[in-house]
């Protein structure tokens, strides 16, 4: 069953909003791109529901910090992550939405206001290295323990040594008998030894706490 | 004159790319861009360990953990020196201590990180965790006034003791 329309999304306004956006660019373009076909996804009530939630979140993080220009940006960047090409706001087949940069204070943010976001932002894949560490170090400061090791874990694995060194200061934020495992594991198999002395003083301090 | 300045990545050496290096350590989370008004500390390298706990138990590490401070004083004019003392901080000296270097381009900066970067080797002094913890244990059996307000009011306070 379809969980009901949260309140206060203005849908409609946004699509005409969008529309007449992409109905300037269209204006401006060279050859009208090919027409598609709807996505599938939209007929999903379940995957809409998610996408418009989703939207509500980041719509309201972006609303308080910056102007309608920005929102319009990242509005019309997530329909098109969310709903999937030939959604309203996914412009046109050959135009690819661009999200705005985020930063570290936007990561700082959201690990105490909508860690669920930052951790599906850092899920997603596409921040740049020099950005997913700083966002798995606040990551750490998420208060949803689980979540955060969830999502900071797999970053271990990162090819880029600082992107592992951030996912290991967050997860120094959470440490705990459960995390001893992961650590070893860590110390036995990262290239770099700076991480691994990191990843001992973990364990040490877990020692000294007396979780083993 | 040493400047230092707090490694925010120990892992940082092993870049091997400028733009990458200047945007894990100088870049700036308002502008998002190169940061052109770099946080230093005017000390001397042997406080190394004071600045470096000092700087991080502030921005609330926790808990301590290895990190490295470099000497990033280059001598040279393509940045002013800026007194940018902090207030209201857990700690008189590092406040104290505090500047700015301004740089007058994005590009500048990067030229900057990149001489920081193929220099660092020789720059760098290393900080480790147990010597963090063990100046903050020194200052707190010494009963010092900033450590104990510290530990006793911040949140993160207690992974310090």
């Amino acid at each position: 069953m379809a969980a009901a329309r949260p309140e206060g999304i203005p849908t409609e306004r946004l699509r005409r909003q969008v529309e007449r956006k992409r109905e300037r660019r269209v204006a401006h373009a060279p050859p009208a791109p090919k027409a598609v076909e709807l996505h599938p996804n939209l007929s999903d009530p379940q995957r809409l529901q998610m996408a418009l939630e989703h939207l509500a979140r980041v719509g309201r993080e972006v609303r308080e910090r910056s102007g309608e220009n920005e929102l319009l940006a990242i509005l019309g960047y997530l329909f098109g992550v969310q709903v999937g090409p030939g959604a309203p706001g996914h412009y046109d087949a050959g135009v690819q939405p661009q999200r705005p940069e985020p930063s570290e204070d936007t990561f700082e943010r959201l690990a105490t206001e909508d860690p669920h976001a930052l951790a599906a932002w850092i899920a997603e894949g596409s921040l740049r290295p020099t950005l997913l560490t700083f966002a798995a170090e606040h990551m750490g400061r998420a208060a949803d323990r689980a979540l955060a090791l969830k999502t900071l874990q797999p970053l271990l694995e990162h090819p880029k040594p600082y992107v592992r060194e951030g996912a290991l200061i967050g997860l120094g934020e959470h440490l705990g008998a459960d995390l001893r495992e992961r650590l070893a594991l860590f110390i036995a198999e990262d290239p770099c030894p700076e991480l691994r002395s990191i990843a001992a003083g973990f364990l040490e301090d877990l020692r000294e706490r007396g979780e083993q | 004159m040493t400047l230092l300045r707090v490694l925010r990545r120990v892992s940082a050496a092993r870049i091997a790319n400028r733009d990458e290096f200047c945007e894990a350590e100088f870049w700036s989370a308002a502008n998002k861009g190169p940061d052109q008004q770099l946080s230093v500390y005017r000390a001397p390298a042997t406080e190394a360990v004071r600045i470096h706990a000092e700087h991080s138990a502030s921005a609330g590490m926790n808990p301590p953990r290895d990190g490295a401070v470099l000497n990033v004083f280059d001598g040279s004019e393509r940045a002013h020196l800026v007194e940018s003392p902090r207030e209201g901080g857990y700690f008189a000296m590092t406040d104290a201590a505090h500047m700015e270097l301004h740089f007058g381009t994005p590009e500048a900066v990067r030229e900057y990180a990149e001489w920081v970067r193929v220099t660092l080797a020789a720059r760098r002094t290393d900080v480790a965790r147990h010597a963090l913890r063990d100046y903050a244990r020194e200052r707190l059996a010494a009963n010092d006034a900033e450590w104990v307000r510290f530990v006793e009011t911040s949140p993160k306070g207690s992974s310090w003791r």
